[in-house]
């Protein structure tokens, strides 16, 4: 037997973007952090970049707090699993597409060792978990986000 | 030979005069779940199939038909 809590797809819904903000906003956070520290760039530039990095990381923390205090995150966060079959049939193909982008980028970056391991030594094992994170979390986030967009009643 | 799930849920709820919202809260899903079935893009559980038929009062085969394209 199954107990099933009744949470109304509303409130999942909010969860699952709040969620998808937040890996949105990490990723932009890893991915800034990646770009400053591998390419030279003029002082200018890093900062603008560093001060963007900065307030997506304030988002971030905002949305965590958000979504720390939704009452539908202890049911789905077991799981991951929502009630709702659009909600959940959306959040598996984010997972489908983040673990597709990092399949194809670590595919990707083992040829580049196989064939040249001195290109990929300017790379950190930092640098490196923080642009595969990056990737895996906005190309989660992207199409949860685009499939979650409002539509008008009809 | 290609199939095509085609549905009259907008017809539907045009005849008894309700929105997708409504519908949505009747069988306890999301308007997104609803709005996306209706137009194709999202092909629904066994389960949401027979909430619709049962609050429309009409057999699944009325809602819920399957096309055969050539």
């Amino acid at each position: 037997m199954t107990t099933q809590v009744n949470v109304k797809p509303i409130h999942e819904q909010n969860y699952l973007k709040d969620n998808a903000l937040i890996k949105l906003l990490f990723g932009g956070v890893f991915t800034i952090d990646g770009i400053v520290t591998f390419f030279e760039l003029a002082t200018w530039a890093s900062l603008v970049l560093a001060y963007a990095a900065f307030a997506m990381l304030i988002g971030a923390l905002f949305y965590v707090f958000k979504v720390f205090t939704n009452k539908v995150r202890k049911e789905t966060s077991k799981y991951d699993n929502f009630q709702d079959e659009y909600l959940n049939h959306i959040n598996m193909k984010g997972y489908k597409y983040a673990f597709n982008s990092a399949f194809m980028s670590l595919n990707v970056i083992l040829a580049v060792t196989v064939f040249s391991g001195d290109l990929l030594a300017v790379f950190s094992p930092k640098d490196f978990c923080q642009l595969v994170l990056g990737l895996v979390c906005i190309s989660y986030s992207l199409p949860v986000l685009y499939m979650l967009k409002d539509t008008e009643d009809e | 030979m290609n199939e095509t799930l085609d549905n009259h849920i907008a017809k539907l709820r045009s005849k008894r005069k309700i929105s997708q919202q409504r519908l949505a809260d009747a069988i306890g899903v999301s308007r997104k779940t609803i709005s996306t079935v209706e137009t194709g893009r999202f092909t629904p559980s066994v389960v949401i199939a027979l909430k619709l038929a049962r609050y429309f009062e009409v057999p699944v085969e009325r809602i819920f038909e399957l096309e055969l394209i050539d």
